[in-house]
């Protein structure tokens, strides 16, 4: 990198982040999102990472106190630490399922976008056939035909959601296309796949980071949805929504099985909905220059 | 003397720092003339016109300076009043003509509103439907001054429907409907071929001579300014650096940038070799302290680079530069 | 190079079922050749279809009719390889030098990019690179900028030497001054001739500027919707311009000299709508010697010498 460019570099950062700091809510929404990233990779070092499987019927059900912060479930597990514990599975899902989702929608959208015609017309009505359906109610009959598991339900969130960055992507194709770059490259004898890859991809980014951002929230609310009706993982994984689900038939008698989850699926979807709202700010490039 | 811009200094607020896009800028405008506003890209021409309009974006900020406009300062003047004085004393014509007519809307509706708003005499009849009516009739009116071919089937179309050339003429027609003092021209010609463009001037020349208005003549094209300009304003650097009788300035020109930028003119009346100006213009975020055009001057001198030249007036013409205070 | 009959007609889709509903008449029976280290001015305005012929040339689109002949060879209907191979001798340079380039990549990643994937220059890309720039009047230092960091006229030279990485026998020049400052176009034509001068590339100058055509081209062609009606050496058509089209072009160019005292030919009318076919002669709505023939019979091409063609009925 030249000495101009990581000047340029730095400008860039630091004019995203004056931009970022006048959003309160965008730094709510990153600090919510760092913390909830630091669990999912410390959490087995703040709390006993065996919790899951300690089951001790002496405590089961106690309200939050002193001991037990968050107070304890149906089998005396510690609540407080299973939520943290559960981090990582959330974020886990919600980063699969985002980015295959996006790999998926890359390929298929670069070809329809770029080839246009006939490849495009198959490839875009088969998007529709996927749009059509609600996406929760897709999943939930994809997961139950799978049957119940971690793995099975990110596959079924994979097959709801690719379809809609297929869209994007392709749009942005569309548009980048018929750009003087694209006829310059073409013209230069470069293949269709450097072109697609190295020409047109790099510049279709910043939308497809910003609709990442936003739809993480969606995945996380999504995943926990299904693991609540019963579609998710085991018990043993204690996935926010699984736990949740399993705090509901003691709604009255232990509310804080149910809240506390439910609290921590909340804020995480909030934390990546505003941070993406931020991003939007600092990559429309109508702000910039 | 209808405008006279003094010292006009603005300044944009962006992320690589406060860009200084006008430093000074001082022109006047007659009443009944058409004054070129010549100059490259980033000389300050458009800002000007924005300035003069208060049109300016929310991270630009008038520093310093007057422009007073019929004896009114209008860097003065709060967003109310500049509103009553926009569209009806000073009228715009921009380069591209989308920034100004409401895609959704008829050509009649944009003509009814402006007429509705601001002329004074449809705005004394008291029935709303005698005031369209009267709107239709001047906005035939001056369809048919722009020798608009069946206006009355034009004022039922959509902008997008009209060809560019066609377009240009209805905004003629909407900024000479309400007699204004001044119009401004920011590159209003620019987007047309020439066999249109050349329509439009003499279309232009016509009204301005039949109702006496002021035009501010924004462009690149120094042919233009020769031809239809009385007097001309060059600018560079975010100032006008050589101001006078378009004839002497093009034929005899003072300032070495002005020299230059005809020398670097490809031309079709005589067979010259054009010789391109060296150098590029100045980083407005940094600019120097002396003249801006020093690094690219042939005949720089030290004072050059220490301060910018005062004003000298040498036969009618006013020059910035340090080759002729010296004198 | 040579192109004869050259037609282009883009479908318009309308309706529910995507139906072609008419045609953009772009290109309607183009004809001329281009001899090696030669320049030719192609001159018309927005929609006169000249773009469109540099873009049928370079193959970035099929013409509907007609043939394009390179070296003798009929390039119409290349594909695959031989498309390719065609591709390092026929080169264009665009119009806006900005949007041309990608902005993400730096000037050298862009050089590289084009020598890599046809395989030449190989292990000393990078030199060639610097050998490139310096042919346009650029240096090393340029190597590593992005394209927003450099200046229109250092834009348009990269964009020049992107298309001379191949060595090109053939460049289309689409308005390559048009979104430069005045003091900087003389510099990218001056460029442009030392190189044809030294490497006896051709050129097809394609512009709407009449003074870029006299100060670099030896012939000029003038394109009315998709059709040339007048084509001569270049000082010839200034000096006795035969067209009413021609002569209201020329008179309509503003010049920057205030004492000098012209008549200008004001015409009436617009620029006819490209989606009407063509009936006989395209200028009869706007042109002041307007005949009755005119409105009857396609004019034929009237040869005055010296190559100078003009199509019009006034001539016959």
């Amino acid at each position: 990198m030249s000495k101009n460019q990581s000047k340029m570099f730095w400008l860039d950062i630091k004019f995203a982040f004056s931009l970022i700091k006048k959003n309160k809510l965008v730094v709510l929404g990153f600090i919510i999102v760092l913390i909830f990233i630091f669990l999912a990779i410390f959490g087995e070092f703040l709390v006993d990472p065996k919790t899951p499987s300690k089951i001790d019927f002496k405590n089961k059900l106690l309200p939050p106190s002193r001991d037990h912060i968050f107070g304890t479930d149906d089998n005396g597990r510690d609540i407080f630490s299973l939520i943290i514990l559960g981090a990582k599975y959330d974020l886990f899902i919600a980063v699969s399922v985002i980015s295959f989702s996006i790999l998926i929608g890359i390929i298929i959208g670069s070809i329809s976008g770029y080839f246009g015609g006939i490849v495009d017309e198959i490839i875009m009505r088969i998007t529709d056939i996927f749009l059509a359906f609600p996406g929760l109610v897709l999943a939930m009959a994809i997961a139950s035909v799978l049957g119940r598991s971690f793995t099975n339900l990110m596959l079924a969130l994979i097959i709801v959601w690719w379809s809609s960055y297929a869209r994007v992507i392709r749009g942005q194709f569309i548009s980048e296309r018929e750009k003087p770059y694209v006829s310059a490259a073409k013209l230069l004898g470069l293949s269709n796949f450097r072109i697609m890859f190295r020409h047109i991809l790099p510049n279709t980014i910043y939308p497809l980071l910003i609709l990442a951002t936003m739809d993480m929230g969606g995945v996380i609310l999504t995943a926990a949805g299904l693991s609540f009706i019963g579609l998710g993982p085991s018990p043993f994984e204690p996935e926010w929504g699984s736990l949740a689900s399993s705090g509901s038939i003691y709604l009255f008698q232990a509310p804080w099985i149910m809240f506390f989850p439910g609290i921590s699926i909340l804020l995480a979807s909030l934390g990546f909905n505003l941070v993406g709202d931020g991003l939007r700010d600092v990559l429309d490039p109508r702000l910039r220059r | 003397m209808l405008l006279k811009v003094e010292n006009l200094k603005v300044e944009f607020y962006t992320y690589r720092g406060v860009v200084h896009a006008l430093n000074g800028v001082n022109f006047h405008l007659d009443k009944g003339e058409i004054l070129g506003l010549a100059g490259e890209t980033g000389s300050g021409k458009s800002v000007t016109s924005l300035a003069i309009q208060k049109l300016l974006p929310p991270n630009a900020k008038i520093i310093s300076g007057k422009i007073l406009f019929d004896g009114i300062d209008l860097v003065e003047l709060n967003e109310d009043e500049m509103r009553k004085i926009r569209g009806k004393r000073i009228a715009t014509i921009f380069q591209d003509p989308h920034t100004y007519l409401n895609p959704v809307f008829r050509i009649e509706k944009q003509f009814i509103d402006v007429l509705l708003a601001h002329d004074p005499d449809i705005k004394k009849v008291e029935l709303k439907k005698e005031r369209e009516k009267l709107a239709r009739a001047k906005a035939i009116e001056m369809l048919k001054m722009v020798s608009m071919p069946a206006p009355e089937r034009i004022l039922k179309m959509f902008p997008h429907e009209l060809s560019g050339g066609m377009k240009q003429r209805v905004l003629l027609a909407l900024a000479f409907s309400l007699n204004p003092d001044l119009i401004i021209a920011d590159e209003a010609t620019t987007a047309l071929d020439v066999t249109i463009q050349s329509q439009i001037l003499d279309i232009m020349e016509k009204l301005r001579r039949g109702k006496n208005v002021s035009i501010l003549f924004i462009t690149h094209d120094l042919g233009l300014i020769a031809e239809n300009c009385q007097r001309i304003a060059i600018m560079y650097g975010g100032r006008v650096v050589e101001f006078g009788d378009v004839k002497k300035v093009l034929t005899n020109p003072l300032h070495p940038y002005t020299q230059g930028l005809i020398n670097a003119l490809l031309r079709i009346d005589k067979d010259i070799k054009p010789v391109s100006i060296p150098g590029t213009v100045p980083d407005l975020v940094n600019l120097p302290l002396g003249c801006p055009f020093y690094s690219r001057c042939a005949y720089a001198l030290d004072e050059c680079n220490k301060s910018f030249p005062e004003p000298v007036i040498v036969d009618g013409v006013r020059v910035n530069c340090h080759l002729f205070a010296r004198k | 190079m040579e192109v004869q009959n050259l037609t282009k007609h883009f479908p318009i889709l309308g309706g529910i079922l995507q139906r072609t509903v008419g045609y953009v008449y772009a290109v309607n029976g183009v004809n001329f050749s281009i001899n090696k280290g030669e320049t030719c001015g192609l001159v018309g305005e927005s929609g006169s279809g000249k773009t469109t012929v540099g873009k049928l040339i370079v193959k970035l689109l099929e013409p509907t009719k007609g043939k394009i002949f390179f070296e003798k060879n009929d390039v119409t209907n290349l594909k695959g390889s031989d498309l390719k191979l065609y591709r390092r001798s026929v080169q264009m340079v665009f119009q806006d030098p900005y949007a041309s380039l990608n902005p993400r990549m730096t000037v050298k990643d862009m050089l590289v990019e084009v020598m890599r994937s046809h395989k030449i220059y190989e292990g000393s890309e990078y030199e060639y690179a610097i050998k490139l720039l310096e042919r346009v009047g650029m240096s090393e230092e340029h190597l590593y900028r992005y394209p927003h960091e450099l200046s229109g006229g250092q834009r348009q030279r990269v964009v020049i030497a992107r298309a001379l990485c191949l060595d090109p026998k053939f460049i289309v020049l689409d308005e390559p001054t048009a979104s430069l400052d005045v003091s900087v176009q003389a510099q990218i034509l001056d460029l442009l001739k030392e190189l044809q001068e030294k490497y006896n590339y051709s050129y097809l100058l394609i512009t709407h500027n009449l003074a870029v055509v006299k100060y670099i081209s030896k012939k000029i062609i003038v394109m009315y919707r998709g059709i040339v009606v007048e084509k001569a050496e270049t000082n010839d058509l200034f000096k006795e311009p035969q067209h009413p089209y021609t002569i209201s072009l020329l008179s309509a160019i503003p010049v920057p000299d205030p004492t000098l005292v012209r008549k200008k030919i004001i015409l009436k009318g617009e620029p006819p709508d490209p989606i009407e076919p063509i009936k006989a002669c395209p200028f009869q709505d706007r042109c002041p010697y307007v005949m009755a023939i005119c409105k009857e019979k396609s004019p034929p091409e009237i040869d005055l010498g010296k190559g100078h063609i003009v199509k019009c009925w006034l001539k016959a």
